[in-house]
């Protein structure tokens, strides 16, 4: 089954690449987050509440809600800073992108590990720019902010669509839908994945690299 | 009937709904609001009250009031999808709304201007009704969005948003113009920074006024306090010119200047219009006027038998002869002492001065001895000045009447001859001064080129 996939195209200041790709992010998982499921039988659950929190902008004339749980607020900041700081280096050429990736297990037989499979990925590419006044840093901080809008527009009628979504699992298969880790919050199973621009673009040796690594590591 | 909102003004929608496994707080009013607004009778269906919206307008405190957005909640009974049985599909995908629902009410224009509401600018109020929105009062460019739906077997219930977009009497936008188009050098030529340049510039240097325009107040100075300078302040005092030269208790010089003797040197038609000018000026004054100027055309014969080659040229005369004597545009009698001043002259004090002038402001003045630039014009006034002020006694003072006011002017001239003899000295011990300097810059010239 192929992914769904979203693209975002984005451009705008390097200190504002955080906040607007936590936006989007955030906007996602907020809507791909469930309450801790409680079982009571194998296939009877009741399912906990999400709260939410609305975070204002710095650098963007911009409010988003997230999810109210810090463990996951760690994990997507901690993922996003790691693609903006190696976006924003001095040997990058200024464009890149971060995508935001749920997947399911599909447990294999023993010894395979078990497999991933991609349902639904959301990507926002960058391209950074560079402003020069002060006043048109003001107009671009409420630029940003309206493009920022209507993707948030956009997320709600994507999630919205009867697209396909795992199935609600029995408690055994639950960690193959879900990420249980986190206390407050019950996430789809997500990851990041990035690539800046001065990542040398897929040459023949490094998809051989990345042949032989898959081969290993399966 | 509005009412004013606090923060996340959208989530009264919310209650209508369940909590769909998202934390969403109760506003209490919102909820009495609602129900009054869909006025259900408890056999009526809520379904068939559809639509339900929500209005939320901005009101500013000069009572100009603003549509900003309006939610809207309704069903689609033909869209009904008799298909749906499982409730959990449905629980999930209403929670999926809710969150939809919460996200969007934050990326519209209205929750940035809800944020940023005062009581001194303008309030956010919210209006609940029953009906189909009422798009039409949101303005031009306005954007509808379907936040969200969700297929029932009751129908398909649907939650949208309409919004503006052209914020037309929004405060951040009003008297962004308003600044007045005002060159930045518009108060050059009367600024007081101007006056502080001007007054910055090389002290020693002749100012140049221009006595034929008038000057113009300041930009902000009151006219009214201003004096208005006549045809009569320009004329010249009683007193006439070169009156200093002359004893004020001595009787006028009685002998008659030829005219040949003064117009040989001057331009005739400058005397004539000098007499015509100053024809409120009694006879004895043109008499003494005429005095001091065939003194003055003595001193320079003198001059000029003592050396041809003096700078002190006849034409640069005559010219200042002619501004003292019209003295027209010439408010200030002791205006000589500063070009004296400028130009590094010591005067040295003929019997003849005024006795009223103190020597303290001379002392101070003349303390510029290597300021003297020899080729300016002012020089050679200051020259000629000087010749005049030095003037020879006349025989007929030679009398001793004056020997009083010789004191005071002896002691002045004890510090300039100070100065002179210093000056000498210094000339004297040049090749020391030379031996010093060439010993200081020297060795570290050789250290340079040894090295």
């Amino acid at each position: 089954m192929n992914a769904r996939s979203q693209v975002f195209d984005l451009s705008m200041e390097g200190r504002q690449v955080d906040e607007a790709v936590a936006s989007i992010f955030h906007t996602v998982l907020f809507h791909r987050c469930l309450g801790k499921f409680m079982y009571t039988g194998d296939a009877t659950y009741s399912i906990g509440t999400v709260g939410y929190t609305d975070v204002d902008c710095d650098f963007i004339d911009f409010t988003y809600v997230c999810c109210t749980s810090d463990s996951l607020h760690r994990t997507v900041k901690r993922a996003i800073n790691t693609f903006s700081e190696k976006l924003r280096s001095n040997d990058s050429s200024g464009s890149g992108q971060i995508s935001l990736e749920f997947f399911q297990r599909k447990k294999n037989r023993w010894p395979f590990q078990a497999e991933c499979i991609p349902w639904e990925v959301w990507t926002v590419r960058l391209d950074l720019i560079t402003i020069d006044s002060e006043d048109q840093r003001q107009i671009y901080r409420e630029t940003v902010s309206e493009v920022l809008s209507d993707k948030i527009f956009y997320i709600t009628e994507v999630m919205n669509r009867h697209d396909y979504v795992p199935k609600m699992p029995s408690q055994s298969e639950l960690d193959l839908i879900f990420d249980t880790s986190y206390p407050d919050v019950q996430p789809y199973l997500f990851k990041f994945d990035f690539s800046t621009s001065d990542t040398p673009a897929p040459s023949v040796s490094n998809t051989m690299k990345k042949l032989i690594k898959e081969t290993l590591s399966l | 009937m509005l009412l004013p909102v606090q923060l996340p003004q959208e989530l009264q929608l919310a209650l209508q709904l369940l909590n769909f496994n998202v934390v969403i707080q109760d506003h209490p009013d919102v909820l009495c609001e609602t129900k009054k607004a869909l006025n259900l009778n408890a056999s009526d269906s809520i379904i068939k009250r559809l639509p339900l919206c929500i209005e939320i307008s901005l009101q500013t405190v000069e009572d100009d009031k603003m549509v900003l957005e309006v939610w809207s909640l309704a069903i689609h009974p033909e869209q009904a999808d008799p298909t749906v049985r499982a409730t959990h599909t449905i629980y999930n995908r209403m929670g999926i709304l809710l969150k939809s629902l919460i996200s969007a009410t934050r990326a519209t224009p209205a929750y940035k201007l809800s944020r940023r509401q005062s009581s001194d600018s303008y309030h956010i109020y919210y209006r609940i009704y029953v009906d189909e929105p009422q798009t039409h009062n949101l303005g031009e460019g306005l954007k509808q969005v379907r936040v969200g739906q969700l297929n029932t077997t009751l129908g398909t219930l649907s939650m949208s948003v309409a919004y503006r977009t052209k914020m037309t009497i929004s405060p951040t936008q009003t008297g962004r113009d308003t600044t007045i188009m005002l060159k930045s050098d518009h108060f050059l030529n009367v600024s007081p920074k101007n006056a502080r340049y001007q007054s910055n510039k090389k002290s020693n240097a002749p100012r140049v006024v221009d006595w034929n325009t008038p000057m113009k107040p300041g930009a902000f100075a009151d006219p009214s306090r201003i004096k208005v300078y006549t045809e009569e302040d320009y004329i010249l005092p009683e007193t006439p010119p070169f009156a200093w030269l002359l004893q004020k208790k001595e009787p006028v010089c009685k002998c008659k200047p030829s005219h040949k003797a003064v117009g040989r040197r001057e331009d005739e038609d400058e005397s004539v219009s000098c007499t015509s000018e100053n024809n409120n000026t009694e006879q004895s004054q043109q008499q003494q006027h005429q005095t001091v100027e065939q003194q003055k055309s003595n001193e320079e014969k003198k001059s000029m038998v003592q050396s041809t080659s003096s700078d002190v040229s006849a034409g640069s005369d005559s010219t200042t002869t002619s501004v003292i004597s019209t003295g027209k545009k010439q408010p200030n009698p002791d205006w000589w002492k500063k070009v004296l001043a400028d130009s590094g002259y010591v005067p040295k004090k003929s019997p003849w001065c005024d006795t009223e002038q103190k020597p303290d402001i001379f002392l101070k003045e003349m303390h510029f001895p290597f300021a003297t630039n020899k080729n300016s014009e002012s020089s050679e006034l200051a020259t000629f000045i000087r010749q005049i002020y030095n003037a020879p006694k006349l025989k007929q003072y030679e009398d001793g009447t004056v020997s009083d006011e010789e004191k005071p002017a002896v002691e002045v001239e004890d510090p300039i001859k100070d100065i002179t003899k210093q000056l000498e000295k210094f000339e004297m011990d040049l090749a020391d001064y030379d031996a010093l300097v060439k010993s200081l810059t020297l060795p570290p010239l050789d250290d340079n080129s040894n090295s």
